[in-house]
């Protein structure tokens, strides 16, 4: 999957798992997933947003700051999850 | 000795209206919350006719993580005790919440369960963490998370006298010396699955909801939240709060005989009524006024009037009794709690709620009950009584407070 479909499909999660109504969120792929000026996402969204990047790239997340660290911007998020898919695909 | 326990401030979420002053309103003038079932599918059901919160108006204090992710129930359990903190001006936060705690009686977010289940019949994507509100629990923990209420915590599920049940209870951790001051309350929001159990059982009413007039035929449901701050007489003096009722006692009981019916004699109802006499060690021609359970069934109705019969004796006939469930529905978990409060508001301001859509006596049901109009009267006890399925039976006592 390329970066840019992988962002798609992150937006595709924000949209349908957490309620984001991601047209009208006027921000880049910069901008923080816990933010009150990025995503505005909270602890309560991101069990939805975990179990949705699991379902949707078939791929298990830890719990722990090794993963945590790339949950900052649709940005990190996407280059973390393209590695993943290039560890899964090498093995 | 146990210290006493007062009731310091007020909360409510309802059908009559969101706040102690419409709910109060309503009361005195007999205005009904009942409206047209437009949320449910009816056509087929027995009753089209249901209580409920619309529009409900969350309060600004509510975070924006609140707003999202709490259930009805637990949103309203909230709006109560914001109105209920504020209303006897107390912070939790002045005394560290430490000696603070909640105890609510809950049907939990049932809606919640109902809307991740169509999600998955329909094979869309459901939300999983909505399923983290429809613990009976949530809305404690929202209230408790809310205030930063670290005393004793508890969640009871007596069916439909779980209100009531709470009230006891959270009186129970003051006496006990766990609190010194306590949130209890109750609350329900509806649900597909409660209206369509009811319908399933024939409890619902296929008119309106008439308790113990002659043609009742069932219940017409609805939802809410109340919260009552009890609070230890010391403590309630020396913060100068306002007092406006004492919780003077109560009294619990299992009826063990039918899963839905009450005991035909009201034998479980009369023991517990008896029980809460005898702790508030009142006299019974000093209870003025019995808020019943009053569903408009044609088996609650008549056993509760027996009870009463069997406990107050030749005192019964002089005793007003009143249901207020034509105003508001019956609110299952939340009904003890609303019902308490407005119980407490007549007791205050000496006037008798009235039962609604009372038109032809039942000679089964023979007691003064206050009908259609309410009405001034003098008294210093008022009782509050809850039956429920599975034949739970809780009877509180307040007393009225002189300042």
């Amino acid at each position: 999957m390329e970066l840019d479909q992988i962002k798609q499909e992150i937006k595709k999660i924000f949209e349908e798992r957490l309620n984001i109504n991601v047209a009208k969120f006027n921000v880049d792929d910069d901008a923080g997933l816990f933010a009150d000026d990025g995503w505005g996402i909270d602890s309560v969204d991101v069990i939805d947003l975990v179990l949705g990047i699991e379902k949707t790239f078939g791929i298990r997340l830890a719990q722990d700051a090794e993963v945590q660290k790339h949950f900052a911007s649709v940005n990190t998020l996407a280059a973390y999850l393209k590695t993943r898919q290039a560890e899964m695909s090498a093995a | 000795m146990k210290s006493r326990v007062v009731i310091t401030g007020l909360g409510v979420v309802s059908p009559v209206g969101q706040g102690i002053v419409s709910f109060e309103t309503a009361l005195r003038s007999g205005i009904s919350g009942i409206r047209q079932n437009r949320w449910h599918d009816t056509a087929e059901a027995r009753s089209q006719l249901v209580g409920q919160i619309d529009p409900f108006e969350p309060p600004s204090q509510l975070s924006r993580e609140e707003r999202k992710h709490l259930s009805r129930a637990d949103q309203y359990a909230l709006a109560a005790t914001i109105e209920a903190l504020a209303h006897t001006r107390f912070d939790p936060a002045s005394v560290g919440g430490e000696r603070v705690g909640v105890v609510l009686g809950s049907g939990g977010g049932v809606a919640n369960s109902e809307a991740y289940v169509e999600h998955a019949y329909k094979e869309t994507v459901g939300r999983p963490s909505t399923l983290l509100s429809v613990s009976p629990d949530s809305a404690g923990a929202a209230i408790a998370r809310h205030f930063g209420l670290h005393g004793p915590r508890s969640s009871i599920m007596t069916a439909c006298s779980s209100g009531a049940t709470a009230i006891g209870y959270a009186a129970d951790f003051i006496q006990c010396g766990f609190a010194d001051v306590m949130l209890a309350g109750g609350t329900e929001s509806l649900s597909h699955v409660t209206f369509s159990g009811f319908n399933a059982l024939k409890a619902l009413a296929t008119g309106r909801n008439r308790p113990f007039d002659l043609r009742r035929d069932g219940i017409v449901l609805g939802e809410g939240a109340a919260i009552l701050v009890l609070e230890s007489y010391e403590h309630a003096m020396a913060r100068g709060a306002r007092i406006l009722a004492e919780l003077a006692g109560y009294g619990i009981s299992s009826d063990a005989n039918h899963i839905t019916a009450p005991h035909p004699e009201g034998d479980g109802m009369a023991r517990a009524m008896e029980q809460a006499i005898s702790r508030a060690g009142v006299s019974l021609d000093a209870i003025g006024y019995i808020n019943a359970h009053g569903t408009g069934t044609a088996l609650n109705d008549k056993s509760e009037t027996m009870a009463i019969h069997r406990v107050f004796g030749e005192h019964a006939k002089s005793t007003a009794v009143s249901s207020i469930k034509p105003m508001i529905g019956h609110t299952l978990s939340a009904a003890g709690a609303i019902e308490s409060v407005a119980t407490i508001l007549g007791l205050r301001g000496q006037f008798l709620p009235p039962t609604l859509n009372y038109e032809e006596p039942d000679p089964e049901c023979d007691l003064d009950y206050v009908p259609n109009v309410a009405r001034n009267a003098s008294f210093q006890y008022a009782m509050k009584n809850s039956l429920a399925f599975g034949g739970n039976n809780t009877s509180l006592i307040f007393k009225r407070h002189e300042s």
